[in-house]
């Protein structure tokens, strides 16, 4: 099985050091979230995995091979990135995006073989994005955009898929929609996911393996119903919050404590609703 | 449905796609252009009706008739389309490299760079072949890019930091190229003045071999690179993400880019300059009539671009005939309303 591991990580902006010294391993066939707030280096820290930075210090392996001495394209085959927001040139339509997936499986004289046009067709049923194949990028919604995406990267063939917010800017039902499609993916064809998530109750939701990064030190790491407790979120958000059992997946829920529209706190949570009511 | 042309050899290992509809589209710019050569070559202070000019291309006819359409006017009317089919690629790629549909060589300073070294050569270096002019302008080319690039491109960059930088050098570029018509000999000066304006105007069997040989190797190379292009139009991140060496590659397509708008500007001139004309806006019409910018978009431009250059010659011919306008004035007239149009319709460039 492939692995993907970071070892004595460390990352910078220009001058600016975001992640220093980090160890993680990816667990093989699962999805990880990256959780934490806004410039904690959980993006940072996944476009170092997928090779987009270079790292300071460090190395991130690729089954025990650091991924900056292989050929971009050898870890194209074996690793997949969908960046944030990524845009497409005016006209292009789904299949040629998805097709473009097929790239790092290319060469000069073998531009289109079979394997590519079967990869193609399974990436759009996957995605059931094949009655919009011919349509322009632009002419979809944002969540049929983003799946259009997730097919390239599909296309791609790759052991691990990396995502950065695969969700922002879309509504909750193209969000959950996205969501439920990467976890088929991975419980179906056992792709390694690891994604950012900025929805905790999300990433709870949705992932196996959580990764709590705070000022680009991983705090906790885990199942979700292991580390997602008061304190962690306390730790790693900076805010108050009550941890109930999300009524529908089961997994930990956290509802964040503000400055206002608090009810007086009852330690039956069913108390709670009921105070609301008066 | 799906509208690509598959074609798959075992032997030897060979596969590619093919989009239909570029594949007509192009036919039918060929067959338009065409008719528009056959016309062009017919017009003149000695006209040629269509059927004799098509016999005396054949070799048939009348032996005046063939050497006027043979010798005379065929190369005007090749070389019009040779430039306009090189500026047209060089700009398909410096958009789809840039991002942003206003980064044509004219008009980020490519041509501009290919001038100055083209008019330094004409006025300061009287004694000199026509055949090292392609090198000059390339080497003015070259070196404009080279400054872009370092500017612009380096820490990784916006297309219109890009455009802006590039409108900065062409302005610089400009302003030396003012200063050399200034102080130059007067009569190298009308040379490099007459050269500046862009035009096919007694283009010979010579200098159209000599632009094909250029040609012949920097547009396959652009055909080659064009399925690196595509991957780098979605961005630098993807680009990567699906094995790209960005940094490498878009290189080799930047000088391809220079390469094939330096070898037309030493040939017919800065046609088009500063506003851009074919290099701006044939990519534009490829995409509206393939539909897309991806698949195809550099043969039809390529053919559209040619097709453009060779009708802006009939247009400055028939005009005010029997006075003939250059092209490179047509290419102006049309090419700045076209960049206004574009800027007014684009919030975001």
């Amino acid at each position: 099985m492939a692995t993907l591991r970071a070892e004595a990580l460390s990352l910078a902006y220009e001058k600016t050091m975001v992640i220093d010294g980090l160890q993680l391993a990816i667990p093989t066939g699962r999805i990880t979230a990256l959780v934490g707030r806004n410039g904690s280096g959980k993006s940072t820290l996944l476009r170092a995995l997928a090779r987009l930075l270079k790292p300071q210090g460090g190395a991130v392996f690729l089954d025990n091979v650091s991924i900056f001495t292989m050929s971009t394209r050898e870890v194209a085959r074996q690793l997949g990135i969908l960046p944030q927001s990524p845009s497409a040139p005016e006209g292009v339509t789904v299949r040629e995006l998805v097709a473009q997936g097929r790239y790092p499986h290319q060469r000069w004289l073998q531009r289109w073989s079979k394997d590519d046009e079967e990869m193609v067709e399974r990436a759009l049923v996957a995605t059931s994005m094949t009655g919009l194949a011919d349509r322009p990028l632009e002419t979809l919604s944002g969540g049929q955009r983003q799946k259009a995406w997730i097919a390239m990267a599909l296309a791609q063939e790759t052991a691990f898929m990396l995502l950065d917010e695969p969700t922002t800017f879309l509504d909750i039902a193209h969000q959950m929609e996205v969501l439920d499609l990467l976890y088929d993916l991975n419980a179906g064809e056992g792709r390694t996911v690891v994604m950012v998530l900025h929805d905790l109750n999300q990433a709870s939701r949705y992932a196996h393996h959580l990764v709590a990064l705070r000022e680009g030190c991983v705090v906790a790491e885990g199942t979700p119903a292991e580390i997602v407790t008061e304190d962690l979120v306390r730790r790693v958000f900076g805010i108050e919050c009550r941890i109930v059992v999300d009524p529908v997946a089961g997994t930990p829920l956290c509802v964040p404590v503000g400055r206002h529209g608090t009810v007086e706190r009852s330690d039956d949570h069913a108390a709670g609703l009921v105070g609301m009511k008066r | 449905m799906n509208r690509w042309l598959v074609i798959r050899l075992r032997q030897p290992g060979l596969s590619f796609r093919l989009d239909l509809r570029a594949v007509a589209i192009i036919a039918i710019l060929g067959l338009l252009t065409a008719g528009v050569m056959v016309i062009n070559i017919g017009l003149g202070e000695y006209p040629i009706s269509p059927p004799d000019v098509i016999r005396a291309l054949l070799g048939t006819g009348d032996e005046t008739q063939r050497f006027v359409v043979q010798t005379l006017r065929v190369p005007r009317t090749l070389v019009a389309f040779l430039v306009g089919g090189g500026l047209a690629v060089s700009g398909t790629i410096l958009q789809g490299l840039a991002r942003n549909p206003l980064a044509a060589p004219e008009i980020i300073g490519i041509t501009a760079g290919a001038n100055l070294a083209a008019v330094m050569v004409v006025v300061f270096i009287t004694s000199i072949s026509i055949t090292i002019l392609p090198f000059a302008a390339f080497a003015g080319a070259i070196a404009v890019a080279a400054v872009i690039y370092i500017l612009a491109w380096k820490q990784g960059s916006t297309g219109s930091r890009l455009v802006l930088i590039g409108i900065g050098i062409g302005a610089i570029a400009h302003a030396v190229v003012t200063l050399a018509l200034a102080e130059g000999d007067i009569y190298q000066v009308t040379k490099a003045l007459t050269w500046m304006t862009g035009s096919v105007y007694g283009k010979t069997w010579e200098e159209f071999w000599l632009l094909l040989v250029w040609l012949a190797i920097f547009t396959p190379m652009a055909f080659l690179l064009s399925g690196q292009l595509n991957v780098l139009r979605l961005g630098d991140d993807v680009a990567r993400g699906l094995g790209s060496r960005i940094e490498w590659e878009r290189g080799l397509l930047l000088l391809t880019s220079v390469a094939l708008t330096a070898g037309p500007v030493a040939v017919a001139g800065p046609i088009g300059y500063p506003f851009g004309f074919v290099g701006l806006m044939a990519p534009h019409i490829a995409v509206r009539l393939t539909g897309s910018a991806h698949s195809g978009t550099l043969a039809v431009a390529a053919m559209a671009g040619g097709l453009i250059l060779v009708l802006s010659d009939l247009v400055g011919r028939v005009l005010f005939a029997p006075v003939e306008i250059p092209c490179g004035a047509i290419a102006a007239a049309v090419g700045a309303p076209y960049l206004i149009y574009l800027l007014y319709r684009s919030r975001n460039v």
